[in-house]
């Protein structure tokens, strides 16, 4: 079994493999890098911190499960955990169409923050972009939180989407030009004056 | 700048921030997760005793919800020492269902309830 430390370093794939082979500390290095990523993405995805934690860690979970079966070099962990986290997530908004949603992010301010009315402001704007993409259509939603909060380029978004390039672009400029619409009507709140 | 650049430009704002304060999941989550890969490598260390059986039929199936080789040992365990008792039983046994069976036969008081476990502790009674 290799030392935790030396394993920081090791690429998912790398320690997929070692997990498959039996080695307990690639599971933890591999859940501390990944599960905070697939819960942000399912968070941003439901609007529901519990119901995101349950997805999150199903997909985890099938990601252990295929590890023995995983082929190198055919998909990067990333989109594969996307993918599920994806397909999982629609399956829950079906089922629990009508429930209502938390806006709450709860994330820390960055460090940069210096002062108490920016602090306010960017908990405000989390939590209004968060407001604004639960209002998109889920296909809009999904390619705007991978494009722009998750950074994923195109063709990978494409991959894990199962639609073409000129498909997440179109979907991408749609999302963008509804939530500017959406968060336009509340600018004075938000504090759009600021930036300028 | 156009209207459109200026719009791209504060919904850029708010993806920055978005960026740079993820929601961040429970610590409780980690160690589910933990929990699982655990669960899962063991499952794949000790395949015969957690993992269902592949090719099943009744016996397999019976075998498997009883918790599989590890239970079926204990059981057989269990039930050897219960033939070993019916064969060779202790004195203390043997004596007291003796003098049930031989005895002035049955009355209303008479029960398996009602035998005396602890005659042995009889002369100490008796002593104070």
């Amino acid at each position: 079994m290799m030392p935790l430390d030396s394993l920081t370093n090791a690429s998912d794939e790398a320690l997929l493999v070692l997990f498959a082979n039996g080695d307990p500390k690639a599971a933890v290095v591999l859940t501390h890098r990944l599960g905070p990523r697939v819960f942000a993405y399912g968070f941003r995805l439901l609007g529901d911190r519990t119901e995101a934690e349950d997805v999150a860690q199903e997909a985890m979970l099938r990601l252990w499960k295929t590890a023995p079966d995983w082929r190198p070099g055919e998909a990067k962990i990333t989109t594969w955990l996307f993918r599920v986290v994806s397909n999982l997530c629609i399956d829950r908004k079906r089922r629990y169409r009508n429930r209502p949603v938390s806006l709450e992010v709860g994330a820390d301010p960055p460090d940069g923050a210096d002062s108490v009315d920016e602090t306010l402001q960017q908990k405000a704007r989390s939590e209004a972009l968060q407001a604004a993409l639960l209002d998109l259509p889920d296909r809009q939603r999904q390619a705007v939180i991978l494009r722009n909060i998750e950074d994923l380029a195109n063709p990978e978004i494409a991959s894990i989407m199962g639609i073409s390039v000129e498909a997440v672009e179109s979907l991408t400029a749609r999302g963008k030009r509804a939530l500017s619409k959406i968060l336009n009507d509340q600018r004075d709140a938000l504090g759009f004056e600021n930036d300028r | 700048m156009t209207d459109k650049d200026q719009l791209d430009d504060e919904l850029e704002n708010f993806f920055v921030v978005a960026r740079n304060t993820p929601p961040k999941p429970s610590s409780a989550l980690s160690v589910r997760m933990l929990e699982d890969a655990e669960i899962t490598r063991t499952a794949r260390v000790h395949p015969s005793v957690l993992r269902r059986p592949e090719r099943r039929n009744v016996l397999s199936e019976i075998l498997w919800l009883i918790g599989g080789p590890p239970a079926v040992l204990a059981l057989s365990a269990a039930a050897l020492v219960g033939i070993w008792i019916g064969i060779s039983p202790p004195n203390y046994m043997a004596d007291q269902v003796q003098s049930y069976v031989q005895g002035s036969g049955y009355n209303e008081t008479d029960s398996f309830w009602a035998v005396d476990s602890l005659g042995g502790f009889t002369v100490l009674t008796a002593g104070g």
